[in-house]
């Protein structure tokens, strides 16, 4: 018999990091999530960014989402913590296209981005940093970065 | 009945780099025969013996191995902890980690990977610009099996 295999969709859910008023950097200088721990091995996970950005960004500028992998013995990429926190990204994968702004962006202009870390292993976060010249918006409610596991299923 | 799949993940497996230095250095092979991983994810940190230099970058290829008699393995490699020097490198390039600004002698590369189908036995074969510091420096693995619920 065949058996087709299904993408297994769970709940989207929001992970823990404050970007309000996050600073602008060109060195890196940012900000991680909270590590997420794979306790249910799942396959893959997609990510999905909301920022708004802060009064008068320049154009042309981007923010930059980085993945974090932790091996469950202490090992997390450039020496990230388990929680949310400042963090200067160096070595970290970046995820995703730059999330780029418009050239003449307005005050408050949402961005948006998703991309997709494929076996994340034991243990995984974001961190991300925005170069528009200016710090986000200052609501931490304008801004989010959310992830949805999903697992192949066989039918 | 829908059966999910999901990452059974291996303890955290630590690949031996011996005494490293500025040389290419190839580690002791994981032996994956019995294991039998599907995917690897590689996990590395390399921390430099005194101050490296900004933009010096670390440099990662796997070495495969076809457990044949004689083995064959990526650029002659030995199979053991040694400095490799082939040239030119025809391994599989893996990536590269950076040293950034301000660098001090405290500070280390960090780099990870997956690894997709390594096969029998396979390898990690580290070049570094900078002298590393092999006490203070590793380079580890996480295998990871499919298994359907």
């Amino acid at each position: 018999v065949a058996n087709k295999i299904l993408d297994l969709f769970a709940s989207s859910a929001a992970m823990d990091i404050t970007l309000a008023s996050l600073a602008s950097s060109t060195t890196g200088v940012g900000r991680q999530t909270a590590l997420i721990t794979n306790s249910n091995g799942e396959q893959a996970v997609k990510i999905f960014v909301m920022l708004k950005q802060g009064t008068s960004p320049t154009g042309g500028k981007n923010a930059f989402i980085h993945a974090l992998y932790g091996d469950g013995d202490g090992h997390v990429t450039d020496g990230a913590g388990s929680a949310d926190a400042a963090l200067t990204i160096l070595n970290a994968e970046r995820l995703a296209r730059p999330m780029k702004n418009k050239s003449s962006p307005a005050t408050g202009e949402i961005l948006y981005q998703e991309c997709i870390i494929y076996h994340p292993g034991p243990e995984w976060g974001i961190a991300l940093y925005q170069d528009t010249e200016t710090n986000l918006d200052a609501t931490e409610a304008n801004h989010y970065i959310r992830y949805a596991y999903f697992s192949p299923e066989i039918q | 009945v829908a059966n999910k799949s999901i990452d059974i993940f291996g303890a955290s497996t630590d690949l031996p780099t011996g005494t490293m230095s500025s040389d290419p250095r190839e580690v002791t092979l994981a032996d994956n025969t019995a294991n039998r991983f599907e995917i690897c994810r590689l996990y590395a940190y390399i921390r430099a013996s005194g101050t490296p230099a900004v933009g010096d970058l670390v440099n990662f290829y796997l070495i495969q191995h076809d457990n044949g008699s004689p083995a064959h393995l990526s650029d002659g490699a030995s199979g053991v902890t040694s400095t490799i020097v082939p040239v030119p490198r025809n391994a599989v390039y893996l990536g590269s980690s950076w040293v950034g600004p301000s660098p001090s002698s405290t500070m280390y590369v960090s780099f990870e990977c997956l690894l997709y189908q390594p096969g029998h036995k396979w390898s990690i074969l580290v070049d570094p610009d900078f002298v590393a510091w092999s006490a203070h420096s590793y380079i580890r693995y996480v295998g990871i099996n499919r298994e359907i619920q």
